[in-house]
């Protein structure tokens, strides 16, 4: 085990312990090992985040420099642990990470052959060029710090395909677990959706159970022509896990992503996510819910590049805060010379329950072809008192009726989730959250 | 029902209600006339437990006090206020909406929740009551509904919640002549046994469909004069201007 403390030093420590690293991975593919050798150089040249950084202005970075982390070893899975946490009682995930290392035990029995789903090291292991870009150092959504750390040290992930033509009959659903005290862990999930392909994918972060994780998750995803996914990352556990995500997507032609980033609960979360829309007609829905309290912090950036014309993307981020919570929303949409006849429309809207909670909303729209159309809006206020009063003039207490108002706030960013028993479970764990 | 005694109401120190005594027996209708300005709305909003006034005086209702009491307490004893201006609460729709009513007003009165097949009877009958289209019921509560269809769906969730008394807060505002009849059918239909109401109104055409026993005319947040029914059909004839006359001796009296 390797303690790793976060902050300036940590980039010393982590270029140190980088050969003997590379060293642990001898079946790794050269693409892989010069990706990392490439992140490397790429860490190397980047300071560790602070405030001086523009897409670190607004975020709380202290909570990061508290802890202490312990690499988890290189011989896991073989480690004798306890079996994963049941998420969903009466149901096995389909896949699992625990410290990053793809699980074995205790997942889905598969009977489903309508995707694919396999350690992403032993998917690297057969290049299919594909993966290769994800791996550059370029592929990551972020291009910050913590993406290149990533790249370099990532120890295992899932490998997604769901192969030409083939529809999921139900969500595929992953768990992404730390187990142990202070464990830094820095998986990588890759999505692949072929052709014609429908899926609905859900990512469940569950942390720790110490609560005192750190995670450091990178996805990258790629729709190929009029693929269909729907991708759900769901955070609800309330503990002092870190959790960092960054998400890039790429989009071909008639392709359609909708995502569903909901963080309802935990210390701190930085969600990135970066779609590109490479292909003409591709359509992509970004949806985002956050509901921090006490002194819990989100972080939700995303970025747009429209490449190809008549292409559209819609997003709709709403925030719920209460307690000395702190939210950031920054929305950028980059429409391309290329990229005529582009439909793009971004919406924030953040409902505060305290006045101690605070909220920075920052659309940036950056527009080089001239037959668009882009809108943007942000709004952010309080409970409506005449909707309080009106629906107590009619018989609900004071608690219920703040807790209809939270839940049909929330409602429309999880009404395209598509699993029923998923979008009541948020809904009810927010009436629950907010139920004082 | 309901006993009124030198209610007065101020908004951020601005005096709104001098000083009201009203009496409300059960199964009485009363109306509420007056100018813009005299106080009606004022009324309304303090009676049924609306934020934001400062109040004093006595309002007691069933021997209850009820000033005291939390909006949803007054509601679930038995009071409703049909809004004068309804609150759009989108993402909420009225069948949700209504059965959390029920249950939570069934809960302070500690009764069961109400069984799902009695209360999609109630919302049948109700929705034949005010002519209300099948779909209605799933729409969110107002939102997008025109002037006419947010007074139909107050007077709609008066029946489903049958109140004991219930205040019309200018229900006739933006209703045309079919509305109008309508939303005074559905009034009408309740009009049994021991159930009062307290209609505002700016003009006297609601009142001959909605027959009160009692008229009041509000001026600058006193009653000014009250009368039976035939009094709707002077006011009209006289304008509001000869009550103000009556305002004028009082302040002249208390001047003295």
């Amino acid at each position: 085990m390797i303690d790793i403390t976060m902050n300036n030093e940590l980039k010393n420590k982590f270029l140190t312990i980088f050969p003997n690293l590379l060293n642990s991975f001898p079946a790794e593919p050269n693409y892989v090992k010069e990706s990392r050798l490439k992140a490397i150089d790429a860490l190397a040249a980047v300071p560790f985040p602070s405030s001086k950084d523009e897409s670190w202005k607004y975020s709380l970075i202290q909570p990061l420099l508290v802890n202490t982390y312990s690499l988890p070893g290189n011989n896991f899975p073989s480690v004798k642990t306890s079996p994963p946490p049941v998420i969903h009682p009466g149901h096995f995930p389909d896949g699992a990470l625990i410290n990053g290392y793809y699980c074995i035990d205790g997942i889905g029995a598969g009977t489903e052959n309508n995707f694919m789903l396999k350690s992403l090291s032993v998917a690297a292991g057969k290049n299919d060029g594909m993966l290769t870009s994800s791996f550059s150092v370029n592929g990551n959504a972020d291009h910050s710090f913590f993406s290149h750390l990533n790249t370099a040290f990532w120890q295992d992930g899932i490998y997604i395909e769901i192969p030409c033509g083939k529809k999921t009959t139900k969500p595929v659903e992953i768990n992404i677990i730390s187990q142990g005290e202070r464990i830094l862990s820095q998986p990588r999930i890759f999505i692949n959706s072929a052709k014609n392909s429908h899926a609905e994918i859900h990512i469940y972060f569950y942390g720790s159970d110490e609560g005192n994780s750190f995670t450091n998750l990178v996805q990258n995803i790629h729709l190929d022509e009029n693929a269909f996914l729907n991708l759900v990352l769901f955070r609800s556990k309330d503990d002092n896990d870190i959790l960092l995500n960054s998400t890039e997507v790429q989009q071909e032609t008639g392709s359609h992503f909708i995502s569903h980033i909901i963080t309802l609960n935990g210390k701190w979360t930085r969600n990135v996510i970066n779609v590109s829309l490479l292909g003409k007609e591709s359509r992509a829905e970004l949806f985002g819910l956050y509901t921090p309290s006490g002194d819990q912090f989100t972080d939700n950036r995303t970025r747009i590049e429209h490449r190809a014309p008549n292409a559209s993307s819609n997003e709709f981020y709403k925030g719920v805060m209460d307690g000395k919570s702190t939210a950031i929303f920054n929305g950028k949409i980059f429409v391309g010379r290329d990229a005529q006849k582009t439909n793009a429309f971004q919406s924030n809207k953040n409902l505060l329950l305290s006045d101690r909670a605070v909220v920075f909303s920052k659309p940036e729209l950056q527009i080089y072809a001239d037959d668009v159309k882009c809108t943007h809006g942000s709004a952010t206020g309080s409970l409506d008192e005449d909707a309080l009063f009106y629906l107590r003039s009619r018989g609900m207490k004071y608690e219920t009726a703040k807790k209809i108002l939270v839940q049909a706030f929330a409602g429309d960013i999880v009404a395209g989730v598509g699993s029923e028993s998923l979008k009541n479970e948020i809904l009810s764990l927010i009436a629950g959250k907010f139920n004082s | 029902m309901l006993i009124i005694k030198n209610l007065k109401a101020s908004v951020n120190g601005k005096e709104i209600l001098k000083g009201i005594d009203l009496e409300i027996g059960a199964g009485e209708v009363h109306g509420i006339m007056g100018p813009n300005g005299s106080g009606k709305s004022t009324l309304a909003s303090v009676l049924s437990g609306k934020p934001g006034y400062e109040v004093s005086g006595e309002a007691t209702y069933k021997g209850k006090n009820l000033l005291e009491l939390p909006p949803e307490e007054r509601a679930a004893e038995g009071l409703f206020l049909a809004f004068q201006y309804p609150v759009e609460i989108p993402g909420v729709s009225i069948i949700n909406f209504l059965k959390t009513c029920i249950n939570e007003i069934r809960q302070y009165r500690k009764t069961g929740p109400i069984p799902p097949k009695e209360f999609l009877s109630l919302i049948r009958e109700k929705q034949e009551l005010l002519q209300l289209d099948t779909n209605f019921i799933n729409r969110p509560v107002n939102e997008g509904f025109s002037g006419g269809e947010k007074k139909r769906n107050e007077i709609f969730q008066m029946a489903v919640l049958e109140p004991a008394l219930s205040i019309l807060d200018e229900t006739d505002s933006g209703l045309d002549i079919d509305a109008l009849k309508i939303v005074s059918n559905g009034v009408n239909a309740m009009r049994t046994g021991n159930r009062s109401f307290l209609v505002i109104t700016h003009y006297q055409r609601l009142l001959q469909y909605i027959v009160p026993d009692f008229i009041h005319v509000l001026s600058n947040g006193k009653i000014v004069k009250s009368g039976r029914k035939e009094l709707a059909l002077e006011l009209e004839e006289k304008g509001y201007d000869w009550v103000r006359e009556g305002r004028r001796q009082e302040t002249g009296n208390r001047g003295k």
